[in-house]
């Protein structure tokens, strides 16, 4: 199932700044929406995590639609925006235990998980830190907790990687793999195309709000006469 | 706002940097003097007045010392006024790099215009403490000699310190002609922001102002009574009511207000007290609500509850048991110092005020 996105038109005021999209991402499949700056990817996202309303078009991520059951559908996807944005007064702790209470799922049976996921990000021990505390990488960090520790069909990361130190960023990947391989769907934009190309299924590519490609990196690379080693000179 | 737009030159920098200046100083102003607060502050002026007629006419001589209670209220409200109005330079951080080449204009007709505006402002600020200070002056008993002593040397005092402000931010170093200070200039102008910015907070919550947040890890015990896995939106709204350092001063700063004036109409009317109890629960309801608002830019909140009414009926019922505990406070403050039957009759009243908000914030949107 996973979710599908059909004849998607989605902008600000009227104006369509992405147009007539149409994609899926299966379970257990990583997709990376990849463009230029403006060329879509945050409106796209905005999209799927049910921030806007689509001008035209629908999502539904396993049969749901965000029209018909807005709650569950919200529910079904955990999403790592590009920058954190935490409550200031909680602590690290009493984030994630509201994160799993806001996702309907069971503390006690995710805490081991949990407490495995900070041991990873190196986050042991700072459960009762405020955000105030935190470096924007560990902010980062927190928010990587949250969305790994639920058990949710979709994953929706944008720009994974800003912020992380070159540990964080090896687990991240490490993570996303683990996830798709355990039948979740992930969808993330990035610009760090050749990196992509080791753990992305399939690169959706953006330009000026309209989806101009759709397939593995390989394709991608051959349609511009590059190779994939060299898909970060795609925009030049 | 100025409807016309001034073109900014070096010659009119002062007068452009005050106009704005003033204009923020409105803005917050109007934050300042909601209409909540307005009706707050009759009610605690009526009260003051009331504990003024109370006690007109008592020596309240404190512990035999032959020092009266007036005496000291006059001294500390003189102390107040003095902390106020110093030298109001404007400068900026980015002044020193952008018109640092202009020292010399800044030396001969920007800082003299200053100071002698702050002058201005300095002595009318002392000379308004000092009309306002007349009724506990007069409860002194202190002749008309020395009431004129007084301003006079509340305003010499203030004229030393702002003209010591000016030498200091005129630096002589060659002791040829003096230039600007900047590591003095800058760091006095910001000091006066950030007190400025602090006043508007004591009473309002101020926008801009960074959100200050304290964890009180001695509260965790009774914080662990509302979980997030029973009820996520309450135990969220509780934390942060608690931990918001601007909230949570801002309301016990006046129900400590409240809690003095209680005092000093003691011996008044019941209905008094309930009053002042009423508005003081009516303004700090009001000046939790901020906190929700602050709480809705997290992606998290929409999960709570997709529903903007549901999530604002979930945090007005937080709200609700957060007064309820300043409530019974005051009960039993009243109580104590007023008796039963004024203690009861504010119980109801708080009461039939928590209802009242229950059923308005529940029917919005």
């Amino acid at each position: 199932m996973g979710l599908e996105i059909k004849n998607l038109s989605a902008g600000y005021a009227g104006q369509a700044v992405v147009k007539n999209l149409s994609f899926s991402v299966k379970e257990g499949q990583i997709v990376g929406l990849i463009g230029l700056n403006g060329a879509g990817k945050s409106t796209t996202l905005k999209q799927v995590i049910g921030l806007k309303q689509p001008l035209a078009g629908s999502l539904s991520l396993d049969g749901q639609t965000l029209t018909a059951n807005p709650a569950e559908y919200k529910r079904n996807l955990a999403y790592i925006p590009e920058q954190p944005v935490l409550y200031d007064e909680l602590t690290l702790d009493e984030h994630l235990h509201l994160v799993l209470a806001a996702h309907q799922q069971d503390d006690a049976a995710h805490w081991d998980k949990v407490q495995e996921l900070l041991a990873l990000f190196r986050l042991d021990g700072k459960g009762h830190w405020l955000p105030q505390h935190f470096s924007k990488g560990m902010k980062q960090k927190v928010m990587l907790v949250a969305a790994f520790a639920l058990d949710t069909p979709l994953l929706v990361i944008d720009e994974p990687f800003l912020g992380l130190d070159v540990l964080a960023q090896k687990q991240l990947i490490t993570l996303m793999k683990e996830k798709a391989d355990n039948g979740t769907a992930v969808l993330l934009t990035t610009h760090l195309l050749a990196q992509a190309a080791d753990y992305v299924d399939d690169f959706a590519l953006l330009e000026d709000g309209e989806m101009t490609y759709f397939g593995s990196a390989e394709g991608l690379a051959t349609s511009r006469q590059l190779t994939v080693d060299h898909l970060d000179d795609l925009f030049s | 706002m100025s409807s016309k737009k001034q073109k900014i030159q070096l010659s009119n920098l002062y007068e452009i940097r005050s106009e704005q200046k003033q204009i923020e100083t409105t803005r917050y102003m109007k934050l300042l003097f909601n209409d909540h607060f307005l009706v707050f502050l009759m009610i605690a002026f009526g009260a003051l007045v009331l504990a003024y007629r109370n006690l007109q006419g008592q020596p309240l001589t404190l512990f035999g010392t032959g020092v009266t209670a007036w005496q000291v209220l006059a001294v500390v409200w003189f102390a107040m006024g003095l902390f106020l109005g110093h030298l109001q330079t404007n400068l900026k951080a980015a002044d020193r790099i952008f018109i640092l080449g202009a020292d010399q204009y800044l030396i001969k007709n920007y800082l003299p215009k200053a100071y002698h505006r702050s002058l201005f402002v300095g002595m009318g600020i002392q000379l308004v403490f000092f009309v306002l200070a007349l009724p506990i002056l007069k409860e002194t008993g202190l002749k008309s000699i020395w009431l004129v002593v007084i301003l006079f040397l509340l305003l010499a005092m203030k004229y030393g310190h702002i003209r010591y402000e000016y030498n200091q931010v005129r630096f002589n170093q060659y002791k040829q002609e003096p230039t600007v200070n900047w590591d003095w200039a800058i760091n006095q102008a910001e000091q006066m922001n950030n007190r400025r910015y602090r006043f508007f907070a004591l009473f309002a919550q101020v926008p801009g102002q960074g959100v200050v947040i304290k964890r009180r890890a001695y509260l965790d015990s009774l914080l662990k009574q509302v979980s997030f896995s029973k009820s996520p939106m309450k135990a969220l709204a509780i934390r942060q009511m608690i931990r918001n350092q601007s909230a949570l001063n801002l309301i016990v700063r006046q129900f400590l207000l409240v809690a003095v004036l209680l005092y000093t109409i003691r011996n008044q009317a019941w209905y008094l007290q309930a009053a002042l109890m009423v508005a003081f629960l009516y303004i700090a309801n009001r000046q939790l609500w901020p906190v929700f608002d602050q709480s809705e830019r997290v992606l998290w909140n929409n999960l709570l509850s997709p529903n903007l009414a549901d999530r604002r009926k979930s945090f007005n019922g937080a709200v609700q048991t957060f007064l309820m505990s300043f409530a019974i406070l005051l009960v039993a403050l009243i109580t104590i110092f007023s008796g039963i039957q004024a203690g009861g009759a504010s119980l109801l009243a708080s009461l039939l005020m928590l209802l009242i908000f229950q059923s308005q914030t529940t029917s919005k949107k």
